[in-house]
């Protein structure tokens, strides 16, 4: 190797070693001792890297966790990194429903994100909802506001405030049905089940303002129904998990009935 | 020809854990050499425990029986349940000598992207488990987020039903000092702290 290439390969790696804001999305047992981890990083969207000695009894780092933010080097030539350097930043504890809420967000993005596609407003939309899962507060706004930035960074955001198929702005005061990868068109309130989508929620969603909560419920149905379909055959678990957990929910709420009656 | 067969047990070999393929071919040729018999047992007992072992229709352990001795045992108390994630912790907590009540073991951790939901958990029959005799329900669950999100779907599903829900403590190790411990560990020991 020449002297110029040399540094040239120094360099590379010198950047490729320097810390940057990651997260872990998923780990899972490689080898031994090792664990392969799912990043989303700020600078790189999702990378995926071998975390040599995380497991076992003589572990060198403590264990990679999930929605706490971490400072991560990596280095290697294929795809599958390695990491040279981490560290947890600050933890984040999510407790309870927020936490099956925040491995809903890990499956979609590892699901739905490719890898090396820089993705940083997906990524400040990321930790704008661990903070909210964390304070257990407007959870669902950051929950429907990180759906439509991740549909938008993928490539399939969605046009709130024009009609299919005219073009014409969304009018407030109509109602609409969505279909995926189409858009809005205009139907019939009285005639459509549940009257159709209001105008004025899409507008308010189209300016990315999820204030009103009904807003925040019609965001939830047409993202579902987004997400559903770039999902394909294979639906999320992290959907099967929900249901039945309202489901079992609501059994034992019913039993709870019985025994009072 | 002979080389091939030995070849095929070495990579067999390989799916125990640890067992890399020079310490697959020093276990194949100890056997040849020296242990023949051994080795025989030992091909005999794993295909009578692969074939005979299921999991217990009541606590999910492994067990030959349809209900395992522990679920049957009448010196166990009923009244208390204690659900564990894998057989190991079962085994662990048995060591302590502090537990008298019977088990649930779950075989894992709620992981959507691991395509591990509340089926694969045995969330239906633990729900059959808490009905009559069971007062207590200890949740022996890890820390990790996987193992929160399980906890709380037990804690929310059980506690409707009158049944006292606790989980053990996560927090600092016996002898640890708090320089060296990890600051998730750290966390979970301040947010579950109690008054002394
Ligand atoms: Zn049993």
């Amino acid at each position: 190797m020449s002297g110029r290439s040399k540094v040239w390969v120094m360099m590379i790696s010198n950047h490729r070693a320097e810390l940057s804001p990651a997260y872990i999305l998923h780990s899972r047992k490689y080898r031994d001792t090792s664990q392969i981890v799912e990043l989303l990083t700020l600078k790189e969207g999702r990378v995926a890297a071998v975390m040599r000695g995380a497991r076992g009894k003589k572990k060198k780092h403590q264990t990679a966790q999930p929605f706490c933010p971490i400072l991560v080097a990596y280095f290697g030539r294929s795809d599958l990194k390695t990491i040279a350097n981490w560290e947890v930043s600050y933890i984040n504890l999510l407790q309870g429903e927020n936490a099956l809420i925040g491995l809903y967000a890990n499956e979609l993005l590892v699901r739905l994100l490719g890898p090396f596609e820089v993705v940083e407003r997906l990524f400040v939309a990321y930790q704008y909802l661990l903070n909210a899962l964390v304070k257990d507060d407007e959870t669902s706004q950051a929950l429907r506001y990180f759906e439509l930035i991740l549909l938008e960074d993928l490539g399939y955001g969605i046009t709130f405030d024009v009609e299919v198929p005219t073009g014409e702005p969304v009018r407030p005061d109509a109602c609409y049905r969505y279909v995926a990868a189409e858009g809005f068109y205009p139907v019939d309130s009285q005639r459509y089940p549940n009257g159709g989508f209001r105008g004025d929620h899409l507008v308010d969603i189209a300016n990315k303002d999820l204030s009103r909560e009904e807003v925040v419920l019609t965001a939830k149905q047409v993202t579902r129904v987004a997400l559903a379909s770039l999902l394909g055959d294979k639906p999320l678990k992290s959907r099967e998990v929900f249901k039945k957990y309202r489901l079992d929910m609501s059994k034992s709420l019913l039993s709870d009935e019985k025994d009072k009656s | 020809m002979a080389k091939l067969i030995i070849d095929e047990l070495i990579d067999a070999l390989r799916c125990l854990p640890g067992v890399g393929p020079k310490s697959a071919q020093r276990m194949v040729m100890h056997l040849l050499e020296r242990d023949r018999n051994g080795a025989r047992q030992l091909a005999d007992k794993l295909v009578t425990t692969m074939d005979k072992i299921r999991h217990c229709a009541q606590c999910r352990n492994f067990t030959d029986l349809e209900i395992c001795q522990m679920c049957s045992s009448p010196a166990r108390d009923g009244q208390s349940l204690c659900v564990v994630e894998n057989p190991a912790d079962l085994i662990a907590i048995e060591q302590t000598g502090q537990f008298r009540g019977k088990y649930f073991v779950l075989m894992g951790t709620l992981s959507p992207i691991d395509g591990i939901g509340p089926d694969e958990i045995g969330i239906d029959i633990l729900a059959a488990r808490c009905v009559d005799e069971v007062k207590e329900v200890i949740l022996a669950i890890g820390s990790s987020v996987e193992g929160e999100a399980t906890a709380h779907y037990i804690a929310e599903m059980i506690k409707p039903r009158g049944i006292e829900v606790s989980r053990i403590a996560q927090g600092i190790p016996m002898g640890g000092e708090l320089e060296y411990i990890d600051a998730g560990t750290l966390s979970h020991a301040l947010t579950g702290r109690k008054v002394i």
